[in-house]
């Protein structure tokens, strides 16, 4: 069945999907953090998801991320206040502030993944075995503390 | 200018019967109507189609369907503004089809009258009548104008999805009774209200309130009941 879509029919779709997203997200964060028992599986994966590829798809991540949560806000004005007289014009202002935010992050997150493209030598997977050690020694350093 | 309506048929009494779209083209003046239009079609082209209508001024609500992809009152509607060669009619959706346009309203009259519409106040009747405030009607006078027309509860994505919602138009009926400062049955209306079924189905989606012909404020109406439930309530 078709109906044709306006602004707020619009902006419920993307905050359903968006917020089916960060639900899958969610679930992906808490599996790759539940290695952090293990300190060799948890570099390794740290070491996939921390290639420049991954780092690109970060920028979906914080445009879903954004999208979700002004969209939040306009559903709490709406519902605590009178945004229901003026929830298009709402949804566009917030979609500036949006583009706004999107761009002021994105950028970062593109030219940190350009430049472990450029030098995958330096890829943070050192940086990572480092912490690891560090986590290690602590960790030991914890244990013989607790004796 | 020449106008072809692609039009939604459906006979019950076929065999088989089956929706489906049938064109008609039809030569359109300054300020017809997408009603006049049908009018012009049942008349002098094709007597088997069936539509409802009756004041053809914007007032009954009986021509509600769907124009183009989007709920509104033909009557209402102007073809030649629109600027489209083809003008798509179909009838409400998530209804059940009658017959071509028409569809069964009885779930929506079924979905008003648990909101109970109308003045409940046990008090003895004053020697004269129960005075508002010309700001306390205000509060009112924007629910008054409606005129159940059911474009909205049928523009509705959560009444698509479930049928037993109360749907737009019902709740903004209850939320006429519950700001009117006569009436004492907020509680024998709670029930309704307060369900899985009810006000917490809406999902400001505004489509309501696009489709309504009377431009009311529905889903304001809505989240002010809402906000007046959980006051009382929780």
């Amino acid at each position: 069945m078709f109906y044709r879509p306006k602004t707020g029919m619009l902006a419920w779709i993307l905050f359903r999907t968006t917020g089916i997203l960060l639900i899958i997200y969610l679930a992906m964060h808490i599996t790759v953090i539940s290695n952090l028992h293990n300190p060799g599986k948890f570099n390794e994966t740290m070491a996939f998801l921390g290639s420049w590829q991954f780092r690109l798809l970060e920028i979906g991540l914080y445009a879903v991320v954004i999208y979700h949560a002004l969209n939040g806000v306009r559903i709490l004005i709406i519902d605590f206040w009178k945004g229901a007289l003026f929830q298009a014009k709402m949804f566009w202002i917030l979609a500036a502030i949006g583009l706004v935010l999107f761009v002021a992050g994105a950028y970062p997150i593109f030219t940190h993944a350009m430049y472990w493209k450029h030098n995958p030598d330096k890829s943070n997977y050192h940086i990572i075995e480092e912490a690891s050690i560090a986590q290690e020694t602590f960790l030991a350093g914890w244990e013989v503390k607790d004796e | 200018m020449q106008v072809t309506f692609k039009i939604s048929r459906f006979d019950p009494q076929q065999e088989e019967a089956k929706q489906h779209y049938k064109s008609y083209t039809v030569q359109t003046s300054p300020g017809m109507t997408v009603l006049d239009a049908l009018n012009e079609i049942k008349w002098h082209q094709d007597g088997t189609l069936s539509y409802r209508k009756s004041c053809r001024s914007g007032i009954c609500g009986s021509c509600a369907m769907k124009i183009n992809g989007i709920n509104g009152l033909a009557c209402e509607t102007q073809i030649e503004p629109m600027k489209k060669k083809t003008i798509v009619l179909d009838p409400l959706p998530s209804f059940e089809v009658i017959k071509d346009l028409a569809v069964n309203m009885d779930p929506f009259f079924e979905h008003l009258a648990a909101v109970k519409p109308y003045l409940i106040n046990e008090e003895p009747p004053p020697d004269r009548e129960r005075l508002q405030s010309p700001e306390e009607f205000k509060r009112i006078s924007d629910p008054i104008a409606c005129i159940l027309c059911m474009s909205c509860t049928s523009s509705c994505p959560s009444f698509w999805t479930d049928p037993e919602y109360i749907g737009p138009a019902a709740l903004y009926k209850a939320y006429r009774y519950e700001f009117d400062t006569r009436d004492k049955g907020s509680e024998e209306r709670l029930e309704a209200l307060d369900n899985r079924h009810g006000l917490w189905r809406c999902h400001t989606i505004f489509n309501c309130m696009d489709a309504c012909p009377k431009n009311l404020k529905i889903t304001h109406g809505i989240s002010l009941l809402k906000r007046k439930v959980i006051a009382e309530k929780y």
